[in-house]
Formats: C-alpha cells, structure tokens, sequence
C-alpha cells in the first residue's frame, strides 16, 4: 500500500473497524449460543438483556463507522473528489467501483440499525423478527467487511 | 398534511411495492398539522391479512424504498398486525389522513 496521508487515515480507520469486527463476531456467537426463543424474548433476564444491547450496540459501531468513516476514506484513497456527494451518491460510488455489491443492501443494514431507536413499540410479531432479521444483517455486514478488507491489501 | 405530492407518490408506490395489493397507509403525527414545521414523517401501514407477516423484514425494504427516493430523513413507520392493540394504532387511526 501507498504510504500516502489518504492511504494512512484508510489504514487506521480500517483497523478501527477490525476491532468492531472482532467484537461482533464474538457478540454473534455469544447470541447464537444462547439462541434465545420468542418467550425468552419477550421477557428477558438481566443476562440475556446484556447480551442483546452488546450485540446492537457492536452492531451499530460497525455499521456507523464503516458508513461514516470507513467509506469515506476509501473513496479518498483511490482519489475521489467527495466533497459534493451525499451519503447516498457515496454509496452508489461504491457500488460502481465494485466495493460494494449493493448500495441497496447497504442502505437495509443501515435502516436494520435505526429501529432500535425508534419512538414507537414493535408490535409482538415483530419483536423476535427483529432479531432474526439482526443476527442475519450481521453476518451481511461481515461479509461487507470481508470485501473491504480485500481490496484494501491491494490498494 | 404537510406533504408534498411526490412524496405522498413515494410512499404509495413504497407500500405498494412492498406490501402488494390492498395496503392502506395513514400519515399521522406533527405532519397532519399544518401549523407546525419540519419534523419526522409518520406512518401507519396495514397491510391486507395475507401479507401480514414478516413485518420487520417489510418494515425494512419500505424504509429502503423510501430513502431511495425521498432522501435521508427521520420516518417512523408503523406496521398494523391483525388484531393490533397498541394505542399509537388507534391514535393512527383516528387522528391521522389516510394516502392510500
């Protein structure tokens, strides 16, 4: 890799992120171990209500610094001039250079992450599926990582 | 209703796209007052009895759909289950104005 101040901030960004990784691999894991089921859900112990906020948490780190600093940086080392997109056309960037394989998808991880802040109650139904949809836009969001880590070694 | 006709388009076509046939969507919350300014969009889908389920997985995709084409901003979207209790559903219902 080039030892350009572009290419160093990518660098140090990306290892930023490998540490988010390496904490939500572990948070998974630890979630599909206990594979919590709907009743357990709805009425969780002190211990399993810890291992749910470190997984949204571990996933909201990854997903917030990959979309906000990571791909920022990226786009910087490989010259673009992202002073005038927005979130999106950033996205879609990437998309076109092969980054990432889908702005789409991109944009479902990030809207998977902001349900957790949202004012109002899931209703019942959607409870357990919001966990389930998680734990699998985890393993997307890895995956994301995976391409990155790639073609940031070629860089 | 603080909307304007493309963005009522947009969410028609993003329940529509999502949900099929036979969803009804309700605009509810600060953008039903014309008095008020900005704020975050509000909505209320039901979908028919069929395409009931999965309704985060649905939640999600209409979210997607809808940054794509209305941009980056704050919408709290509500999906009514069969049987739904909740008190932001009747609140829905009754304060706010159907778009679809």
């Amino acid at each position: 890799m080039n030892n350009t101040p572009e290419h160093m901030a990518l660098r140090q960004i990306h290892a930023v992120c490998l540490g988010h990784v390496d904490a939500l691999t572990d948070a998974l894991q630890d979630m599909q171990a206990r594979a919590l089921s709907p009743e357990e859900y709805a009425h969780l112990t002190k211990d399993d209500r810890r291992l749910v906020d470190q997984f949204a948490y571990r996933y909201a780190r990854l997903q917030d610094d990959v979309g906000a600093r990571l791909m920022p940086a990226v786009l910087h080392a490989l010259g673009e001039d992202i002073g005038p997109l927005s979130a999106m056309d950033r996205f879609n960037r990437l998309e076109q250079l092969g980054w990432l394989a889908s702005a789409d998808a991109w944009l479902s991880l990030r809207q998977i992450r902001n349900p957790f802040a949202h004012e109002y109650p899931d209703g019942p139904a959607e409870r357990f599926e919001r966990l389930q949809v998680a734990t699998q836009a985890a393993r997307q969001l890895l995956t994301v990582l995976e391409r990155f880590s790639q073609k940031i070694k070629l860089l | 209703m603080r909307l304007t006709a493309d963005q009522v388009q947009a969410i028609r076509q993003a329940a529509a796209h999502t949900f099929g046939d036979g969803a009804a969507v309700w605009l509810f919350g600060s953008r039903v007052d014309d008095s008020k300014k900005g704020g975050d969009i509000d909505l209320l889908v039901r979908p028919r009895a069929s395409a009931a389920d999965e309704p985060f997985a649905k939640k999600i995709r209409m979210l997607t759909l809808l940054e794509r084409t209305l941009g980056e901003r704050k919408i709290d979207l509500v999906i009514e289950q069969p049987d739904d209790g909740r008190a932001i559903v009747s609140v829905a219902h009754a304060t706010g104005i159907q778009l679809l």
